[in-house]
């Protein structure tokens, strides 16, 4: 699979465990989650470290003039 | 868009962000993105995407203990288009094939297999059409409710929280974006769940034949509808307030200036009916068919694909230096 040239993020991120999340309120949880970050560009790569860790996918589609 | 699966990656290709919450076997949690008519922003925030990554991770660690796992649909890439491929092997070379352009490559296939039904314009409704709007941080709270309308009559109000929208469970305005594009287009229901405080509630939303449709400024904002037919061939930049006033124009009404005439692409014939019946780049349009009120460029454009008849005509007036001309413009596919 190609690429994806034509948006800054084909990306994803490996979610934190329930766990985890359960234990940020509203105000903290954009920490908690950028710490749990992982940016892919490849959506293929991406969907197979999914499948393989268990975490969900979170895909963004941008479009860039 | 090449090499992306359009059936797994399923969004309002017209918009300029969208994000799925997915599990990896394709199984889409929610659609987070979507947008009102009046701003691209109107539905992102970073409150409702921490509450939707938060949701979606209870959903998939119930999704993970299921046994019953959702069988892929056939893949489909736009790269099968033969609109595409047409133009591929006319030594076309789309350096991107932006979002947007997948519904127009799309929409170009149907016509050329006489498929293609002018209804199917009426992608991906906005909320308001079946009559409420929902807020920007928890957009699973109803925020208005319209009078009269299909979601006043099953009963909603301000301040309920949904729970499912048709068969999904709606978190986003995305997620309620894509039941109402799935939804026929002809006269049919959905079913609708909510709580209103502890009380559990149910509808059905009556939808009307025709539900789908919008008026041009609604329709106005999606890159899509440049394709449409017909067109006008022209087009430029509006005029702003002192601009008219400097040159005796109501500068409450809508005025442009003609910056381009269409001489590319496979719409130049447009912009030679223009250019022969008369319009000049530098002209400022004031008034079109005798309408004055368009939104912005977006609207104006919209407008006329989507009321102009082909075989018509529509008059244009126009100052060009001091003097105030019509042009009488045969409206063409």
């Amino acid at each position: 699979m190609p690429h994806a040239r034509w948006m800054t993020g084909c990306a994803l991120l490996a979610l934190a465990a329930l766990a985890l999340f359960v234990a940020f309120d509203h105000a903290g949880a954009e920490e908690g989650f950028k710490s749990q970050i992982t940016w892919h560009a490849d959506l293929a790569k991406a969907r197979e470290l999914a499948s393989t860790s268990g975490k969900p996918l979170y895909v963004t589609f941008r479009c860039i003039p | 868009m090449r090499g992306i699966d359009l059936e797994t990656f399923r969004f309002d290709y017209d918009l300029t962000f969208c994000s799925l919450l997915m599990h990896a076997d394709g199984t889409t949690y929610h659609v987070y993105g979507g947008r009102d008519w009046r701003d691209a922003q109107s539905h992102l925030s970073l409150r409702s995407l921490i509450r939707v990554l938060g949701d979606t991770l209870v959903e998939h660690a119930t999704y993970a203990k299921q046994s019953k796992r959702r069988r892929p649909p056939k893949p489909r890439y736009i790269d099968d288009s033969p609109a595409l491929k047409k133009r591929l092997a006319e030594g076309k070379r789309p350096e991107c094939i932006h979002c947007h352009s997948v519904h127009d490559f799309e929409r170009e296939d149907a016509r050329a297999a006489k498929r293609w039904r002018r209804s199917e314009i009426w992608i991906f409704p906005d909320l308001e059409q079946v009559g409420f709007t929902v807020e920007r941080d928890d957009q699973a709270v109803v925020a208005r409710v319209l009078p009269d309308s299909p979601a006043a009559a099953m009963g909603l109000a301000p301040g309920d929280r949904l729970h499912s929208f048709g068969p999904k469970y709606a978190r986003t305005y995305g997620d309620l974006q894509m039941v109402l594009h799935d939804a026929k287009a002809s006269a049919t229901r959905v079913r609708v769940e909510w709580t209103r405080g502890t009380e559990r509630m149910s509808g059905t939303l009556a939808l009307k034949k025709g539900w789908k449709e919008r008026t041009p400024e609604v329709f106005a904002w999606r890159p899509s509808k440049w394709p449409l037919s017909p067109k006008p061939g022209f087009g430029g930049p509006p005029l702003s307030r002192t601009q008219k006033e400097k040159r005796g124009l109501d500068p409450d009404a809508f005025a442009f200036r003609v910056q381009y005439i269409v001489t590319w692409g496979p719409s130049k014939h447009t912009g030679r009916n223009a250019a022969k019946a008369g319009i000049r780049k530098g002209d400022i349009v004031y008034s079109v068919c005798g309408k004055t009120d368009f939104r912005d460029m977006n609207h104006f454009h919209a407008w006329f694909r989507l009321t102009r008849e082909v075989g018509t005509t529509c008059e244009i007036k126009l100052l060009r230096g001091d003097a105030h001309k019509t042009v009488t413009l045969p409206v063409i596919e």
